[in-house]
């Protein structure tokens, strides 16, 4: 376990393929902050912190301040650190926010967005390292959309061909992985909720808060949690996405089992995956570490 | 050796399974039923079969085996034998209309109670479809073993009424088998009553003991007793070459290699069950009706067809990934079955992939037992052999 993942806000806005929670601003309080410090402080984890719009007090700041962190926010709030990490929606409008001060964003898009994606990308790709991009809805993605999708990140391959040290997680994040890098929730990292409980991931509390996997003051105990590795997931152990998320909301979600991505997932996994690979034999790289596959899921193999 | 052993399922179970739930109801009570919530309201239309056959029938990338079976339950599915003639009728008439590869392979499949075998409607039925049709009656042995569990709601046994349904049964379908539920309280009737459904000419007998956690401390050893004196009696009996029982086969018992024998034990998934919404599921057990403590698994309905996102995890179900690890490597693997609506319903989380091991010690004690009647079996058949030898030597000299 690396991460504690702090939603200090109860409307902070979702950093991954999980809905925008629809909830008003409410700090997690001060007590709670304290004793999660301390639990991370115990288990040698760093904060990620979910930040709301409501202005942190002095003592939130000097508390969070004792222990390794970074936040993760909404872009139209200003970032404190180089290193925190900002969340942009793309949405109707056609403003998209700026992003100076931080090496890192997230960019997250919707299927009926996805036409802008390879713009909204290609705007702010001077401006940062890296772009993590997430879809949302997956689960909604037709043929249409996949489709659309193929030439979006056809753009982005074109983006990227050209541009050196910069990273895209769904493109870039294959060509140097040798095996799966997955999201690892409740591996590598849990939540704490403004409830003082602990769950396996963001979404997992916005979904249902009856979905606790225990108590700061408790023992963890992650039931069955070996269904969360690679070994017991029988499609993923055998698919060569490396850079898949590998959602276990999601999974849950769309197939019933936290072990068993949707078709949706796979597809989409492995449009990215493939246009890495022509990314790669485009720049005359070898393309040994992807090799050339028939399939977009590997459930069909 | 002249060992009879238990006859395959209709086509090596390659057959597509297709359960049509007509009734939660039934005239029973019995103890040990799994159907958690039978009531006589959810009774199947004839508009919902037909819409069901309607997808199915014209899914034939979905459903492509070259062969089916059509499975008619309850509670009681001859309590509805009104409406399951009506669904057969549609079926026939549908399948011949699209030339369908179904319509010259496909069966009706029955397990019922045998209460109502003998009436007028039911017999009509028998002989309209007898060619396409398997019915099991379910007895459980000797009245005392049937009766302990299978009563009517007043508690009465239903013994009585199922034995007079035998004989007209075994003259219309000879070969049939019966199949027994053991719960905790049978253990001490098993031998008995094995050896009276062979004595009513039932010649094969598909026993098992309950996958749900009912087991008591002892209960092992006491089946391992009845199984080694069920065994001495069909083979000082000589029973084993007109009788089969399920509790005894070769081929339990040993490990089992984590790559090559790594298949599912139980179809779920590979079968499509539609209950009286029209709702599907991957077998019944996933059903509301079926299920203690877990929510239904629904995998579609008769409107939307089957979300395949909900079947995926059914059909990648393997041995290894749903099993511990003292299961993977256990030296007494093979033949330990599993029941995936079982394990779903008693797992601690809402997961198919986690395998209940309630059934793991009465496991051991059958193979303990089976090995006791493979080896005195072998050894009769040992000294058979050798005495023909020693008689052709003696001939030729």
């Amino acid at each position: 376990m690396q991460h504690l993942v702090l939603i200090l806000d109860e409307s902070a806005s979702s950093f991954c393929v999980y809905p925008n929670p629809q909830r008003s601003s409410e700090l997690m309080s001060y007590e709670i902050l304290k004793k999660a410090i301390s639990f991370a402080q115990r288990r040698n984890l760093s904060l990620n912190i979910l930040a709301g719009k409501t202005e942190l007090p002095q003592s939130y700041l000097d508390s969070i301040d004792l222990i390794s962190h970074l936040y993760v926010q909404d872009a139209q709030l200003p970032a404190l650190t180089r290193d925190d990490i900002l969340i942009v929606d793309i949405t109707d409008k056609n403003d998209l926010p700026p992003v100076q001060g931080v090496e890192n964003i997230i960019v997250r898009v919707s299927p009926n967005k996805i036409s802008k994606l390879s713009k909204a990308v290609l705007h702010y790709v001077n401006d940062v390292k890296r772009i993590n991009i997430h879809l949302t809805d997956v689960d909604l993605f037709g043929k249409q959309d996949f489709d659309l999708y193929q030439k979006e990140l056809n753009k982005l391959s074109d983006i990227y061909k050209k541009t050196l040290n910069k990273e895209l997680n769904i493109l870039t994040d294959r060509t140097v992985l040798f095996d799966m890098n997955n999201c690892d929730a409740g591996i590598q990292h849990i939540t704490l909720a403004p409830n003082g409980k602990l769950y396996i991931c963001p979404a997992f509390y916005y979904d249902n808060p009856e979905n606790t996997i225990g108590h700061l003051d408790d023992e963890l105990q992650i039931v069955n949690k070996h269904l969360f590795q690679l070994d017991y997931a029988p499609i993923c152990r055998q698919c060569d996405a490396f850079h898949c998320k590998r959602c276990l909301w999601l999974n849950q979600k769309t197939t019933g089992e936290i072990n068993t991505p949707s078709h949706e997932q796979c597809v989409v996994s492995h449009l990215e995956r493939n246009t890495s690979r022509a990314m790669l034999s485009y720049n005359q790289v070898n393309t040994n570490c992807i090799p050339e596959i028939n399939y977009l899921d590997p459930f069909e193999k | 050796m002249n060992v009879k052993e238990a006859p395959e399922p209709w086509l090596q179970g390659t057959a597509k399974s297709i359960t049509f739930i007509v009734t939660k109801d039934c005239q029973l009570a019995c103890k040990y039923c799994y159907l958690v919530g039978k009531n006589i309201k959810e009774r199947m239309s004839l508009e919902v079969a037909q819409q069901a056959i309607e997808y199915i029938i014209h899914e034939r990338d979905l459903f492509s085996e070259s062969s089916v079976i059509f499975d008619f339950i309850g509670g009681e599915p001859f309590l509805e034998i009104e409406l399951i003639d009506k669904i057969c009728d549609y079926l026939k008439i549908r399948m011949y209309e699209l030339e369908h590869p179904w319509f010259n392979s496909y069966r009706f499949n029955f397990s019922t109670n045998g209460l109502m075998y003998d009436n007028d409607k039911v017999q009509q039925y028998i002989k309209k479809n007898l060619n396409h049709l398997s019915i099991g009656i379910t007895i459980d042995g000797t009245q005392q073993k049937h009766d302990l569990q299978r009563v009517y709601k007043n508690g009465k046994g239903s013994y009585a009424d199922v034995v007079k349904q035998i004989p007209l049964w075994l003259e219309q379908f000879p070969n049939s088998g019966t199949k027994v539920t053991v719960g905790s309280d049978d253990l001490p009737y098993i031998t008995e009553s094995v050896l009276h459904l062979y004595s009513l000419g039932i010649k094969e007998v598909n026993i098992n003991c309950v996958f749900e956690n009912v087991w008591k401390d002892g209960d092992d050893r006491l089946l391992e007793e009845q199984l080694i004196l069920l065994a001495d009696q069909i083979i000082d009996r000589k029973l084993y070459e007109e009788y089969s029982c399920s509790f005894f086969s070769e081929s339990i018992g040993k490990p089992m290699n984590k790559i090559h024998e790594n298949q599912n034990w139980c179809g779920a998934g590979k079968m499509l069950s539609i209950d009286a919404e029209g709702n599907f599921y991957p077998c019944t057990r996933f059903a509301a009706y079926s299920l203690r403590a877990k929510k239904p698994i629904i995998i579609g309905n008769i409107h939307d067809g089957i979300n395949m996102n909900r079947l995926r995890p059914f059909l990648m179900l393997d041995r290894c990934t749903q099993s511990r690890p003292e299961c993977i490597d256990c030296e007494v693997a093979s033949g330990c079955a599993w029941c995936q609506g079982e394990n779903y319903d008693a797992a601690d989380t809402a997961t198919i992939y986690q395998r209940s091991i309630a059934i793991c010690k009465m496991h051991k004690a059958r193979v303990r037992a089976n090995n006791y009647y493979w080896s005195r079996l072998n050894r009769i058949f040992q000294k058979t052999n050798q005495q023909t030898k020693k008689l052709e030597i003696l001939c030729n000299i």
